[in-house]
């Protein structure tokens, strides 16, 4: 007997990109298959962006998703400044690319947080979560806002990083390696850490691969596909950083590379505090976008974004297209399920870093014993910290 | 791979497809629409394993979608191109040759209404389970009040 199974989906939530349905079938304690949907928040987005100028869509498209917008706003500036042939000024790039990496840290550090409380570390959701505010305040101090900076426009960004500032921002810098070097070391060394990741959710290189995951999820794979380094955009061409892989393909690797890229991005912010070019923040873009299309990408914290954008020489944009990386990555999501225990169904779905964060409840039916059962995430949480004896 | 190193790569093998390149690591390739799978075939052949994603435009004026293959290989971002007919608009599934194109192609499906045939899983992915059949937000004569 096989019948759907439904978690509905939570509260809105500022990370919140695509919310999902799993159903999960299972024999005894293990998941068999993983069907996923991704269908509750589609907002039109898309639709949204034909009836609105430039000028309004960036005010749109950094509201596609809380935790990167600055991602996307800055993915789509780029098209648009590729139509129109505009150079954006180098001290502009820079500034992008600060606060594109000051993005990745505090994305990676809330997804720690969420990590631990998914295998019942709460004490470690907390520590991750009040270093991020170190990362937010920087962001504040910068662009003015925690969240949706509105720092990016066509033609460059909008505020410039004061030299009073520089202080301040290097002493965070400092502060967050010290911090994520001690995260690095727990995620390494902690034995109930390591049972928890450990050959959890195997994701082969051939197999992520061939079904096109992207980021931190394919680079745990042993995977170096990274778009600031293989087609580098705003200022990652000037910049000295590794790119971080995993050749375990497990839940761990996954953690171990988002860990790995806090570092480098550390190391780039104090690069380009050290660097940072003179010149204007931004140039006078033209009013009228001509007919033209464009192809760019980005890394965002989870993976490649894409943005083909087409102008057809008026007001509003005849098309733009929008692949965010989460939908990339639900397709080995549903591999990565196979064989899990229930109880690990959290950690390996959290992995992929899948922007959703407060699932409801789940559906559970169970094959062999021909039984449904309706259980809280929280209580499924509370399940595998049991069955491993964590109080 | 520089882009013009792609561009004579495809132009050698697959004869007779106008290949652009607007820029350093950005290869835009127009195939007429029966001659995709042997494009695409022909690049899964050189190693490409990497969609991007599947966009779609719909030129309702000349009545035509577009339907455009984004792949990423060797630092360069290929889009294949085709143009099909929006009166009957169908185009084989390319999951044959890239299992991970399987989400784009449903998102097509579901919001053009540009039928895959063969598709392994036809199902809806964006729209509601109840969202009424034959209507098609994304096409331009569908209006949001």
């Amino acid at each position: 007997m096989k019948e759907n199974i439904v978690i509905p989906v939570g509260p809105q939530h500022p990370s919140f990109k695509e919310p999902m349905r799993l159903d999960l079938s299972v024999d005894g304690e293990k998941v068999v298959s993983a069907d996923i949907i991704v269908s509750f928040n589609h907002r039109g987005v898309e639709k949204a962006t034909e009836a609105r100028t430039y000028t309004q869509n960036l005010y749109l498209i950094e509201r596609v998703c809380g935790i990167c917008s600055h991602s996307h706003v800055n993915c789509f500036c780029q098209a648009v400044e590729e139509i129109l042939g505009l150079e954006v000024p180098e001290r502009a790039q820079y500034i992008r690319t600060f606060i594109g990496e000051l993005e990745r840290m505090q994305s990676h550090l809330f997804w720690f947080g969420v990590a631990g409380h998914m295998i019942g570390w709460d004490t470690f959701l907390m520590y991750t979560w009040k270093d991020r505010e170190r990362v937010n305040d920087m962001l504040e101090l910068t662009t003015g806002n925690r969240v949706h900076y509105a720092l990016n426009t066509v033609g460059g960004v909008r505020r410039d990083i004061r030299e009073e500032d520089m202080e301040r921002l290097k002493r965070g810098l400092g502060f967050l390696e010290e911090r994520t070097r001690y995260y690095m070391h727990v995620m390494t060394e902690e034995e109930t850490f390591l049972k928890r990741t450990v050959g959890l959710g195997l994701l082969p290189t051939e197999m992520a691969k061939r079904l096109c995951a992207v980021g931190p999820t394919i680079r745990g794979s042993n995977v170096k596909f990274d778009v600031r380094a293989d087609d580098p955009y705003a200022a990652y061409g000037d910049l000295d950083f590794s790119v971080v892989t995993s050749d375990t393909c497990d839940v761990w690797g996954r953690t171990y590379v988002k860990a790995g890229e806090v570092l480098q991005s550390i190391r780039m912010c104090n690069q380009i505090l050290d660097e940072l070019p003179g010149g204007e923040v931004r140039v006078k873009a033209p009013s009228r976008v001509p007919a033209g299309e464009a192809v760019t990408r980005y890394e965002a914290p989870r993976g490649e974004l894409i943005y083909y954008v087409k102008s057809n020489g008026g007001n509003t944009p005849e098309r733009i297209k929008i692949r965010s990386p989460t939908l990339a990555n639900w397709l080995v999501m549903t591999e990565m399920l196979k064989g899990v225990y229930i109880a690990d169904v959290p950690i390996v779905t959290d992995a992929i870093d899948p922007c959703l964060c407060c699932s409801g409840r789940v559906t559970i039916t169970d094959h062999s014993r021909g039984e449904r059962m309706v259980t809280t995430l929280d209580a499924l949480r509370k399940r595998g910290m049991d069955r491993r004896g964590i109080s | 791979m520089k882009s013009e190193q792609v561009r004579g790569l495809i132009e050698g093998k697959v004869p007779g497809i106008v290949i652009r390149v607007p820029r350093e690591r950005r290869v835009m390739v127009h195939a007429p629409q029966e001659r995709l799978m042997e494009v695409l075939g022909f690049l899964r052949d050189q190693g490409v394993t990497h969609v991007s994603t599947i966009s779609a435009v719909d030129r309702m004026e000349e009545k035509l979608f577009e339907v455009l293959y984004h792949l990423y290989w060797e630092n360069n971002e290929i889009t294949v191109r085709v143009e099909i007919s929006r009166e009957n608009p169908v185009i084989p599934t390319v999951t044959t040759v890239f299992p991970g194109a399987l989400p784009y192609e449903r998102e097509v499906q579901d919001l053009f209404g540009i039928r895959i045939e063969h598709i392994p899983d036809p199902r809806r992915i964006l729209l509601p389970d109840d969202w009424p059949a034959g209507v098609y937000p994304l096409r331009k004569d569908y209006t949001v009040k």
